[in-house]
């Protein structure tokens, strides 16, 4: 694994006319680590990934993944992201093995590697059977897993997952967290939008916590297992809950 | 694999995918429609011809038109009708040029993958030279009865001013609307520090060049259309092709040309972050947790007082979405008023004839405008209607009478200004105010007509395309028969509304709202 970090977001910010989205975020994320990105409704987890992506025009701030410059890569660093939003858009007309060789084609992957790529995420993912269907045909949840078979394939250096568990049956939600785990052993990195605590608090090596645009909490894993086995937080339920001022 | 060869052969394959969905039913409607209105271009091409091909006494476009004997040769009109046709075809395929390189589904699944620009640009290019092609093909038939009427030179010209019109027309488009976001995009991120006026806005003021974008593009593609229509008239007048014709398609290539270059530069240096500030501009109603968007749900809006209580909150979500999401459209119904204003007031009547002041309206609502396609989009619809304990026909009933809130909105200006227009020009105020009645009335027999559809089909979005699409084709035909007949027509159309708001058994509720991006 090399030193230079996966991301690197420098006081990042982002408005929609006279509200403030992200405030001056600061955050790096470095190979091999399993970000959990949290934080209430509306505390601009979405649009931070959108600014990574491009698809949002930071209004402040720098952005660098991969060593790369967002601001005059925007494209150049999306090689190195594979990105899952919050509101799917999927080329509806193609198969679910066409959109995945799309996508492996577009991020240079090729003969026998996609081959081997495609039938490994569309077995991770129980996709098989359905690999000759429309995209178009697919539930919300199987067009959720295409979604994050073509995020995976490459794969890129840094994923970003916004609430991407949300409709998956348990099985697939198993089955996609070891392996998003193997990627990240193997030196990738993740960005994990989540309001299933108690699953971040099993799988991330690291939790941040935004709350109205600005970083609250940003906790390693052992500063998270300290503080729980501390005794004054049982969960990071109850982390997250302090930082966000809304104890119940 | 270059990314354009990738690119290209996944648009095939979804084609072909899409040709192989369609079920024979599909097919046979489709076909029955467009043999439909193939038939009827030709008819009301073969009833106009005469007119088309007589000497025609004033035009205010035929300048350099008149021959040594003071007369304008057969056919100028021809070319004239064709040149009113592609400019309208034209102001619809400069705003679709904004839909294609921003909004449209197939180019928003491509914005996070690493495409090359290069590829994305031939890619959209060539659905947006695609359009102006099928644009011009959809017109031609309107031209084609003036070959057995002896016309074959004055069909010829009308035919290529249409197509070479659209095609540069769509260049053009394509260049103004990316040299225009090129200049909200910067190239570096900012300092937040940087004092707020003095950063692009991007939810109005600068961020507006998306919307003037498409009207400047048509402004010049009139422009470009008129000289090549000047060209054609020469050929018309000698009766073979001319040196003008050729320095007339020299032109429209070179500017063709110019606008490529100019869009490839814009595009594959800004597009990723113009496409960000567009979408910004564009969705900016989304985000409900904006303090300045809440809290504007116990407001009565306008028209709601049509409808019984039960229909009333239901009516004010689609205002209150409708309002929101196509913000930027609403502000574009402005540069309608103010084109038409242009025409009604400069134009004589033998550019701009009775039929066409009447029935231009209705043509833009089944076309640019048509609300009902929106009101079914899923933003704009929501799965209320099976989730609440809404009355049955509620959802439909308040859709029905938002439809005709907004088609009022969007035709009665046109209306005043037609009226106006009218009454100065000849002082017969109540024939100018029963002009304007027709006009505002081919707006409201369409809605009328699509509350029909609803009543039996329910929300169908192919339906709600095409058919006030055809209901304005079958205007336009009646109205340069008979003004009296169109007012016929209209009054048995806008009978429609009755079928939705009288209803008392349960109106189908149709296709659950519309796909995303459709």
């Amino acid at each position: 694994m090399d030193n230079q970090p996966r991301l690197s977001i420098k006081n990042l910010v982002k408005r929609y006319r006279r509200l403030v989205a992200v405030d001056g975020l600061t955050l790096s994320i470095g190979a091999g680590e399993f970000v959990g990105f949290i934080g209430p409704n509306g505390a601009g987890k979405s649009s931070t990934m959108g600014c990574i992506t491009g698809l949002l025009a930071p209004d402040g701030g720098s952005i660098e993944v991969a060593g790369l410059n967002g601001a005059e890569n925007p494209v150049e660093i999306r090689r190195h992201i594979g990105f899952v939003p919050q509101e799917l858009e999927l080329y509806d007309y193609l198969t679910g093995e066409e959109f995945l060789r799309f996508v492996g084609d577009i991020r240079g992957v090729s003969g026998a590697a996609q081959d081997k790529q495609v039938e490994e995420l569309l077995e991770l993912t129980e996709l098989l059977e359905a690999r000759h269907r429309l995209v178009k045909e697919y539930s919300g949840g199987m067009a959720r897993k295409i979604a994050i078979c073509a995020a995976l394939i490459g794969p890129p250096e840094l994923l970003l997952l916004d609430e991407s568990f949300v409709g998956l049956d348990p099985e697939s939600t198993l089955r996609i967290r070891r392996h998003l785990q193997n990627y990240c052993d193997q030196g990738g990195a993740i960005l994990l939008s989540s309001h299933i605590l108690d699953m971040l608090e099993r799988i991330c090596s690291r939790v941040v916590i935004l709350v109205d645009g600005k970083l609250k909490r940003d906790l390693s894993r052992e500063e998270l297992d300290e503080l729980i086995a501390s005794g004054k937080y049982p969960d990071l339920n109850a982390i997250y809950l302090e930082a966000t001022g809304k104890i119940i | 694999m270059t990314h354009l060869r990738i690119l290209m052969g996944a648009r095939r394959r979804g084609i072909l995918n899409r040709v192989g969905t369609q079920t024979s039913l599909s097919w046979t409607l489709l076909l029955a429609l467009f043999g439909a209105l193939m038939g009827g271009l030709l008819l009301l091409g073969h009833a106009a011809a005469p007119g088309l091909l007589r000497p025609p006494m004033d035009l205010v476009t035929a300048i350099g038109m008149n021959t040594p004997g003071g007369k304008l040769p057969a056919g100028a009109a021809a070319l004239e009708a064709a040149f009113w046709l592609a400019a309208l075809a034209s102001s619809v395929l400069n705003f679709r040029v904004m839909e294609l390189l921003f909004r449209r589904k197939d180019v928003r699944a491509l914005e996070h993958f690493p495409l090359q620009l290069s590829a994305l640009y031939v890619d959209r290019l060539l659905a947006a030279l695609g359009e102006a092609l099928a644009a011009a093909l959809l017109l031609t038939p309107f031209f084609i009865p003036l070959i057995w009427h002896g016309g074959g030179l004055a069909a010829g010209a009308s035919i290529a001013l249409i197509a070479v019109g659209l095609l540069t027309s769509s260049a053009i488009g394509f260049a103004m609307q990316l040299g225009a976001g090129s200049s909200l995009a910067e190239t570096e991120a900012l300092d937040p520090s940087i004092a707020r006026a003095d950063r692009p806005n991007t939810a109005s003021g600068s961020a507006q060049v998306f919307l003037y974008a498409p009207g400047i593009a048509l402004a010049v593609s009139v422009i470009i259309i008129l000289m090549a229509k000047l060209a054609l008239g020469e050929v018309i007048k000698a009766g073979e092709p001319t040196r003008a014709l050729g320095v007339g398609l020299g032109i429209l290539g070179i500017g063709f040309l110019v606008a490529l270059a100019m869009s490839y530069k814009y595009f594959v240096r800004a597009f990723p972050r113009m496409s960000a500030r567009f979408h910004e501009v564009d969705f900016i109603g989304h985000s409900v947790s904006a303090s300045h968007q809440t809290s504007d749900f116990l407001k009565p809006r306008l028209g709601e007082a049509l409808l019984p209580t039960s229909a009333r909150p239901v009516f004010r979500s689609y205002a209150l979405q409708f309002g929101r999401r196509y913000m930027l459209a609403r502000w574009s119904y402005g540069l309608g008023w103010l084109a038409a204003g242009i025409a009604l007031f400069r134009l004589s009547e033998a550019a701009l004839p009775l039929w066409l002041v009447v029935t231009l309206p209705a043509i833009a609502a089944a076309t640019l405008v048509n609300p009902w396609t929106r009101l079914s989009s899923p933003r704009i619809r929501p799965y209320y209607q099976d989730l609440l304990a809404l009355g049955k026909n509620d959802d439909t009933r308040a859709a029905i009478a938002f439809g005709f809130r907004e088609i009022l909105l969007f035709a009665g200006p046109y209306a005043l200004l037609a009226a106006i227009a009218q009454g100065t020009r000849s002082g017969d105020w109540p024939g100018a105010a029963a002009l304007a009645a027709l006009a505002l009335g081919g707006c409201i027999a369409i809605n009328g007509a699509v509350a029909l559809l609803w009543s039996t089909l329910g929300r169908n979005r192919a339906a709600e395309l095409v058919a006030p699409a055809l209901l304005a084709v079958s205007m336009v035909v009646v109205a340069n028969i008979s003004l009296l007949a169109l007012a016929a027509m209209q009054v048995l159309f806008c009978l429609g509304h009755l079928k939705i708001l009288g209803a008392s058994t349960p109106i189908p509720i149709g296709t659950t709202p519309h796909s995303p991006g459709e």
